[in-house]
């Protein structure tokens, strides 16, 4: 018997994935010995995916005060301030989200032998498990490469999971099935010297169809559509090639780089793009680092000239096309051939799961199952149960979906009765995929180190109710779609969705209450072809009842046909403001504990409590009123971009961030003028030279939106410029508010908090 | 016999009243809080909505311990769970040493959760799993059972004395880890067990 995975599995593993994972495990070695920098190490191992979680810095909250977590291994470190014996997060990238049966099996048994027995799908296709020591982590991934899974590159500043349409080869409304793309793009980058040296992660996808969702492509960094056109008589292939996309804390929408792009260019151009964004990408600057900027800073045209220019000079590689030899060996067949059957009456739950989790596929008698998993979890039995109905329905075609679902593709559709009894079995068999009541979101305060409010606590409650409910909904609502994020950066991609939702907090009454920000009317369809804009934010605790709002008034106000989005537009952000005002109310704690602490969660949200005083929940502060103003100014500008008037919006949106600096100053009793350039400058010097405004990841970034402008208005704004500027004046009052509560919470004597 | 990397005991309860997995959460934290465990507690992770899971997990850094909502493919109720992560320990002793520590810290977060009024939790001693999630050294083949059951009757009659204990295991599958399915005769109670000295 073999007494260890590197020699039980050293004939199954390529040699040169077993050479990484050997190196990265002599790595960690050298961090015990002091010769790698715990900086250097960390993103060394966030290249093979293994990430941070939540209190690794051996600090938690729990409720009532902070606690030292002790870990045995004492000063130890993984990282700048991230100690080696705090359980982490490993990603495994699933390119394209193909998954086969066996490679399902060995994450099963990873799950239950080094984390806490559940698999996570994320929102691009990937794996997360939880809880991992470091020291597991070399073995996790010898037994993930003997089945042909790499973790390399899941993580840090290199080209994350390529993601792509689960539907693609089987889509009704596809150029083609871009799979073999989507998979000849990731093994070319894969470790690429090309991709070595960029200041951020770089995200691709791939879509078959420009109208559908797809795979998104307007919110990737590089993004590619199927196209045909005929040449000479015979239909070649081709991608329209975007660039620049990104949602995070201030979303771009990709743009067009090149028109049909030959597939034998697609490779050797985006090697261009990669080689520009790694010579002229932002390095120092983490928050400007994404190629999106770069797009921005050159503009378009510059930008593509030098992409082109830097094609020209690229050495031959023969992977460019040598791929193109492969793409019938993409081709899928199916286990069964399709047979007509004569069924009788079945169960009415049979019909709603088929009537909601069955896609026709263009193959006629075959069809897509969606299987739907609360919040992406699944445990150990089912996902060897999926195996197993895999293998018996469809072979190796299982996808992942960035809805944090499983399809299995080229069901015969007289299996769809038994696969359903089967999936039931499992308690896979959920209805309702990708409808209201099928909720995306990241991790949020469960697990990840920026996460501001629970998402997945609001989420789990959302998608609870509405299990209950959905059945009796208007159908333009049961087909509306959630999405939540724990923090700005858009993990939960709640700009793409009808109604989004990101966490953030608000320090009322002395403490800090978790607040969602709610995001409406971004649009999915079309690639995610526009997005959502925020409309205020409300407490944690009210989601629920503001959901129940909106889809009440979506429905009694909406005209025929018309979607949630072109509702948004016509019903205003005004009349939605309005529409939510009733419920940004927060109780004061002696009468609505359950409003300071978050969904999931009963610890008390904030810091430094202490018992309330009499009347606290009247005492406003001076902040508090001048920040109302900062405020009411950015919904105007949002207004004013709707209206298109990009001039004013965007002239409001600054203004509101001078506001939202006053508000800081005025809380503080600064005598201060309406001079905007006093007021910057007392600005920048008591909160941002001070450091006192910074955020602890994004740091002074959100300071640098306000002298950016200060420093030079944009001449004649358009759209693009306007929007940006709106979302730029968000991020800078929710900073203003998280400063503000910074400096009360430090103000505050730490003396007790209310016990669980 | 290898050591095995990590371990899991899994209890029955008593009685057919659920355990509502809601009020679980805010015990695990109040535990964390007061430091109710002898062992290092980090955090509570909540997987209540997925069927047949671990429930809601009390995370530490050698050990968890949860409450899950029932086994899959089962008519079993849900069940009270123990992990013991030896691999993160790096001590010497031996399977049976392992598991009579298991049996030592898992019967006190059993008390512990007992002792949690508001919860009514009752657990069943004498009715439970042994879990080896080692595939390298314990992959679920009938020549692993068989070691195993013998040092588990070994190990169960230091602790039940001269009770007979039935050990079985679900079907042979090498995909999940090896897992024993044990019963004592007679009826048992945590606080039965601990006042036996064992």
């Amino acid at each position: 018997m073999a007494n260890s995975w590197k020699s039980a599995l050293q004939d199954q593993i390529p040699e040169s994935w077993a050479q990484e994972v050997d190196t990265f495990e002599g790595q960690m070695g050298l961090v015990f010995n002091g010769t790698l920098e715990d900086k250097v190490f960390a993103e060394t191992r966030l290249r093979r995916g293994v990430y941070g979680q939540r209190y690794d810095n051996g600090k938690r909250h729990d409720g009532i005060r902070e606690q030292e977590l002790n870990f045995p291994s004492g000063e130890a470190v993984k990282g700048p301030d991230t100690f080696w014996d705090a359980p982490g997060m490993q990603r495994i990238k699933i390119p394209w989200g193909g998954l086969k049966p066996d490679q399902l099996e060995v994450l099963a048994a990873l799950a239950d032998e080094y984390s806490d027995g559940i698999l996570h799908i994320t929102t691009r296709q990937d794996f997360q498990l939880h809880f991992v020591h470091v020291e597991d982590t070399p073995d996790l991934m010898r037994r993930l490469a003997a089945v042909g899974i790499t973790t390399r590159e899941a993580c840090g500043n290199s080209v994350r999971n390529v993601t792509a349409c689960p539907l693609a080869g089987v889509c009704r409304t596809e150029e083609f099935d871009v799979t073999p793309y989507a998979d000849a793009l990731t093994f070319f980058l894969l470790g690429h010297d090309d991709v070595q040296d960029f200041g951020r992660k770089f995200k691709i996808a791939f879509s078959g169809c420009e109208h559908e969702a797809c795979g998104l492509v307007s919110m990737h960094d590089l993004g590619f559509i199927a196209r045909t056109e005929v040449r000479d008589g015979r239909t070649v292939r081709g991608f329209d090639m975007y660039v620049g996309g990104g949602l995070g804390a201030v979303p771009h929408q990709a743009r067009l780089l090149q028109a049909f792009v030959s597939e034998e260019e697609i490779l050797p151009l985006s090697q261009a793009v990669c080689r520009v964004f790694a010579r002229l990408g932002e390095k120092r600057n983490r928050n400007r680092a994404r190629i999106k900027f770069l797009v921005a800073k050159l503009g378009m045209e510059e930008f593509s000239r030098l992409v082109f220019e830097e094609r020209e000079i690229l050495p031959h590689d023969d992977r460019w096309t040598s791929y193109l030899d492969g793409l019938e060996g993409f081709t899928e067949q199916p286990v069964r051939q399709p047979i007509a059957i004569e069924y009788g009456d079945s169960d009415p739950e049979y019909e709603r799961w088929f009537a909601t989790n069955v896609y026709r596929q263009r193959q006629g008698g075959f069809s897509v199952v969606h299987v739907a998993l609360p919040l992406g979890d699944l445990t150990v039995q089912q996902s060897l149960d999926l195996a197993d109905i895999a293998r018996k329905y469809v072979g190796d075609h299982i996808r992942t979906t960035v809805e944090q679902n499983f399809v299995l593709r080229w069901v015969a559709d007289q299996d769809l009765r038994d696969l359903y009894a089967d999936l039931k079995a499992a308690d896979l068999a959920t209805a309702w995929a990708g409808s209201i009541a099928d909720i995306t979101a990241c991790p949020g305060t469960d697990t990840c180190k920026l996460g501001i409010a629970s998402s997945r606590g609001l989420a789990g409650e959302l998608g609870a109710r509405l299990a209950q409910q959905v059945e009796e909904l208007p159908p333009e609502v049961q087909e509306l779609k959630i999405k939540i994020s724990g923090c700005f950066n858009s993990c939960g991609q709640h700009h793409v969705a009808d109604i989004g939702f990101f966490g953030n907090s608000r320090h009322r009454n002395k403490r800090t209450v978790p607040h969602f920000q709610v995001v409406l009317g971004g649009q999915w369809q079309e690639n995610a072809g526009s997005y959502g804009l925020a409309v205020g934010a409300v407490p944690s605790r009210s989601v629920p009842e503001v959901l129940t709002e909106l889809t009440n008034r979506f429905h009694t106000d909406r005209e025929d046909g018309e979607s949630f989005q072109s509702w948004v537009d016509r019903f205003g952000k005004k009349n939605i403001r309005e529409l939510l005002k009733p419920f940004t109310q927060i109780p004061l704690y002696e009468d609505s504990p359950q409003f300071y602490s978050d969904w999931g969660d009963p610890r008390e949200f904030t810091t430094g409590d202490i018992g309330v005083g009499e009347c606290a929940g009247e005492v406003v502060s001076l902040f508090t009123l001048e920040i109302a103003r900062a405020e009411a100014e950015v919904f105007e500008a949002q207004i004013s971009m709707d209206d298109g008037r990009h001039s004013e919006a965007y002239a409001g949106a600054v203004q509101s961030m001078v506001l939202a600096a006053r508000a800081l100053l005025r809380g503080q009793t600064v005598d201060i003028t309406n001079d905007e350039t006093e007021i910057v400058a007392e600005f920048k010097s008591r909160f941002y030279d001070t450091e006192l405004f910074f955020d602890r990841f994004a740091k002074g970034k959100f300071g640098q939106y306000l002298f950016k402008h200060h420093r030079q208005r944009v001449e004649d704004p358009d759209a693009v410029a306007a929007h940006e500027t709106i979302e730029e004046a968000y991020l800078f009052i929710e900073a203003a508010h998280a400063c503000d509560g910074r400096i009360a919470a430090a103000a505050t004597p730490t003396t007790g908090g209310i016990q669980l | 016999m290898e050591q095995p990397q990590r371990l899991i005991l899994r209890f029955e309860l008593h009685g057919d009243a659920p355990v509502n997995l809601d009020d679980v959460i805010p015990v695990f934290h109040g535990w964390i809080q007061n430091g109710r465990l002898s062992t290092m507690l980090i955090d509570v992770a909540d997987y209540k909505h997925v069927e047949a899971s671990p429930g809601v997990v009390l995370i530490g850094h050698t050990d968890d311990c949860g409450i899950d909502n029932g086994l899959p493919r089962t008519e079993s109720g849900q069940g009270f769970h123990y992990t013991r992560k030896h691999a993160r320990l790096a001590d010497e002793a031996s399977f049976l040493e392992r598991l009579r520590q298991l049996w030592t810290n898992a019967l006190e977060a059993a008390e512990a959760l007992e002792q949690e009024a508001g919860l009514g939790v009752s657990i069943n001693p004498g009715r439970l799993q042994l879990m080896v999630p080692d595939r390298l050294r314990y992959a679920f083949t009938e020549a692993n059972v068989q070691a195993v059951a013998a040092l588990v009757q070994e190990w169960l009659a230091e602790v039940f004395g001269s009770a007979a204990v039935t050990v079985s295991h679900p079907g042979i599958d090498e995909r999940l880890p090896l897992t024993l399915t044990v019963a004592v005769a007679g009826e048992h109670s945590v606080a039965s067990v601990q006042a036996s000295g064992n």
